[in-house]
C-alpha cells in the first residue's frame, strides 16, 4: 500500500533518493521499482532469536549496526508508515531528520506530531468517520499528490520468463485466460470458505479460464484440495514459490479472486482486475487500490469488527460463489447476498467505493467523515449544508467547550500551582474519553496530541498541553467558521 | 516462542532504561535497547500460522 507514496515522492522530486527500510522477505513489491533507490532489508527474526537465546548482546549489536547505517544516511525526511512499535524506536534514533509518523521521544513518550499521522492513528477510535483509504492517508502524511502510473510493481524480463516456465510446467499456456484463486488470508476469519472457491472455480473453468491457486506454505493443503477438485485446468502453486515469484505469476493473469491479502494489493498494483472478498476488515481503508476492482462485502451488523475469531463467520459466508461469478462476467444485478462495491479514483484523486448493489450498508457516515476531513485539510471543499447541520455544530460546540475547560484547569494550575486543578483536568479528560460519535474522533486526536508532548519539565509540558488543546479547538472551529 | 526465555541480564538492562523514561533523556543506545526489547516480543507470520 506504500507504493503509490513512493511514486508520489519521485513525482514531486525526481532527484530525491528513496531508501525503503523493510523486513527481509517483505520487499516483494519493491524489487526493480524505479520509485525506490535502495531496499534496506533487515532480519528481525535473527535479531529476535539472538536476544531470546541468551545471545542478547549479539542481537543488540546487530540492531545497533543496522540503525547506525541508517543514521549515517542523514535522511532529510523519515516517514514511518509502519504500525510496529519497534519501528517507532528505530525511527527515533534518526531524530536529526524530520520524522513523520509514530516515534518515541528522547523523554520516553510516544509521539505522533504531524497532522495526517494523527488522523491515521485516530481512525480506530471512530472508524465510521473516516472515508479515506490508508494509501490516501499515507500520501497525505508524505505530502504527495496522486501520480498516474501504469503499474506500481515492475516485473523484470527474467522474472517473467521464469513465471512463464512455471506456468508451462503446470500445463498452462501463459498467454491463455488465467484466474488466480488465493484462498488464504492472514487469519482464519478473513478467509472465504474453501467450498466457495471450488464452486467458483468450476464456473470459471466452464468459461474457459485456467486457474492457479496461490498461498503460503501453511495453505498448501487447502490450495491442493481446491486444485484436486477442479481437474487439469487448475494447478496449485501454494507453498512452492516466494511472494515475489507468485506476484510474477499474477502478472500473467487476467483476474484475481482473493480475500483482504497482500496478494490483493500486489494484483491491484499490477493493474489486474481484482475481485476481493471482505468480512471483518474494512475495504474503505484497505480495499484493492485503483479503478474498477470489485469488492464483495459480507453482510453482518458488526462489520467491520476486525475480530480475529468468530463463531459464525456470517460475513464471509454471505458472499456466494454465484455473486462473485456474476461480478466477474458482468451479469451482476442490483441484488446480491452481500454488498458489492466498485472501486474508483474520484475527482479529488482519492479512492472511493461506489455501491453496485442496492441498499448497500455504508461503512462510514458520509457527512461526518467530510467534516473530519475538512478539519485536517482546510482546502477540502465541503458541502455547506453539511456544515450547517445542527447535529454536527452542537457536537463540535460540546467538544470544544470541554477542551476549553481543560485549558482553563491547566491555566489555573500554572497560576496557583494547586493540585486540585490537575485533578479537575483529569476528571474532564476522563469524561471526554467516554465521547461517542464524531466527538470520539476528535477526542482521539486530542489524546494523540497530548501524549506527544515531552514530559521532562512540568511547567513547559502544561503550557504545551494548553497549546495542543487550543490548536484542536481551532482545528474544529475552523470547519464551521468557513461556512 | 516464549517471551520469558529472554535472559535476566537483558531484562535488567531494559528495566534500567525504563527507569530513565520521564526523568532523563534517552540516548541512542537506550532507544536501541528498547527497540530490541520490542523486537524480542514479536512473532513471525509462520509462528502465528499467518499467511500473506
Amino acid at each position: 500500500m506504500a507504493l503509490p507514496v513512493l511514486a508520489g515522492l519521485k513525482h514531486r522530486d525526481p532527484f530525491c533518493h528513496i531508501t525503503f527500510f523493510v523486513e527481509d522477505g517483505y520487499e516483494g513489491g519493491l524489487i526493480n521499482s524505479r520509485f525506490c533507490d535502495r531496499i534496506f532489508k533487515f532480519n528481525r527474526k535473527s535479531i529476535r532469536d539472538s536476544i531470546k537465546n541468551s545471545n542478547w548482546v549479539d542481537g543488540v549489536k546487530e540492531l545497533r549496526e543496522i540503525i547506525s547505517d541508517l543514521k549515517n544516511e542523514e535522511f532529510s525526511e523519515v516517514i514511518n508508515l509502519s504500525q510496529h512499535p519497534y519501528i517507532a524506536y528505530v525511527v527515533s534514533v534518526l531524530d536529526r531528520s524530520v520524522i513523520k509518523g509514530r516515534q518515541i521521544l528522547r523523554t520516553g513518550n510516544q509521539a505522533i506530531r504531524d497532522n495526517w499521522s494523527q488522523y491515521l492513528y485516530a481512525i480506530p477510535f471512530a472508524r465510521e468517520y473516516n472515508k479515506l483509504h490508508a494509501t490516501d492517508v499515507y500520501k497525505r502524511v508524505a505530502a504527495v499528490s496522486r501520480h498516474e502510473e501504469e503499474n506500481f510493481i515492475k516485473i523484470g524480463p527474467e522474472e517473467r520468463t521464469e513465471a512463464a516456465r512455471q506456468l508451462a510446467g503446470a500445463g498452462i499456456n501463459p498467454y491463455s485466460r488465467i484466474a488466480v484463486l488465493q484462498p488464504g488470508a492472514a487469519y482464519a476469519v478473513k478467509r472465504w470458505p474453501v467450498g466457495n472457491f471450488t464452486e467458483l472455480g468450476k464456473m470459471l473453468v466452464r468459461d474457459g479460464y485456467w486457474l492457479i491457486v496461490t498461498g503460503a506454505p501453511a495453505e498448501r493443503e487447502i490450495a491442493e484440495s481446491i486444485a484436486s477438485q477442479l481437474g487439469s485446468a487448475c494447478f496449485s502453486f501454494a507453498g512452492r514459490l516466494s511472494f515475489r515469484e507468485t506476484v510474477a505469476l499474477v502478472d500473467f493473469c487476467e483476474i484475481c479472486i482473493t480475500a483482504d491479502t497482500a496478494l490483493m494489493h500486489a494484483a491491484s498494483a499490477l493493474r489486474k482486475r481484482v475481485f476481493s472478498l471482505f468480512g471483518p476488515t474494512n475495504p474503505v481503508e484497505t480495499g484493492p487500490y485503483g479503478d474498477g476492482h470489485l469488492v464483495f462485502s459480507g453482510r453482518c451488523n458488526r462489520r467491520p469488527c476486525f475480530c480475529f475469531e468468530c463463531r459464525t463467520q456470517e460475513c464471509m459466508k454471505s458472499i456466494t460463489p454465484e455473486d462473485v461469478y456474476a461480478g466477474i462476467n458482468g451479469s451482476l444485478t442490483g441484488k446480491a447476498g452481500c454488498d458489492v462495491y466498485r472501486s474508483a479514483i474520484g475527482a479529488r484523486g482519492d479512492y472511493e467505493l461506489v455501491p453496485v448493489t442496492q441498499n448497500s450498508v455504508p461503512y462510514y457516515d458520509r457527512d461526518g467523515a467530510s467534516i473530519i476531513q475538512k478539519c485536517f485539510d482546510p482546502e477540502y471543499q465541503i458541502d455547506s449544508e453539511i456544515i450547517a447541520d445542527e447535529k454536527f455544530r452542537v457536537r463540535a460546540e460540546e467538544f470544544c467547550n470541554c477542551v476549553l475547560e481543560v485549558e482553563t484547569a491547566l491555566g489555573s494550575f500554572l497560576k496557583e500551582r494547586k493540585i486540585e486543578h490537575i485533578r479537575r483536568y483529569d476528571e474532564i479528560r476522563q469524561e471526554m474519553n467516554k465521547s461517542i460519535g464524531i466527538n470520539a474522533f476528535w477526542n482521539a486526536v486530542l489524546n494523540i496530541k497530548l501524549n506527544s508532548i515531552p514530559i521532562i519539565n512540568a511547567t513547559e509540558s502544561v503550557i504545551e498541553c494548553q497549546k495542543a488543546c487550543r490548536e484542536t479547538r481551532l482545528q474544529i472551529a475552523g470547519v464551521f467558521e468557513n461556512k | 516462542m516464549d517471551p520469558d526465555s529472554r535472559s535476566d541480564d537483558f531484562i535488567r538492562v531494559v528495566e534500567a532504561v525504563r527507569k530513565k523514561e520521564g526523568n532523563q533523556l534517552l540516548t541512542d543506545d537506550d532507544l536501541i535497547i528498547l527497540a530490541a526489547e520490542e523486537i524480542s516480543r514479536t512473532f513471525t507470520h509462520e509462528e502465528k500460522n499467518y499467511s500473506v
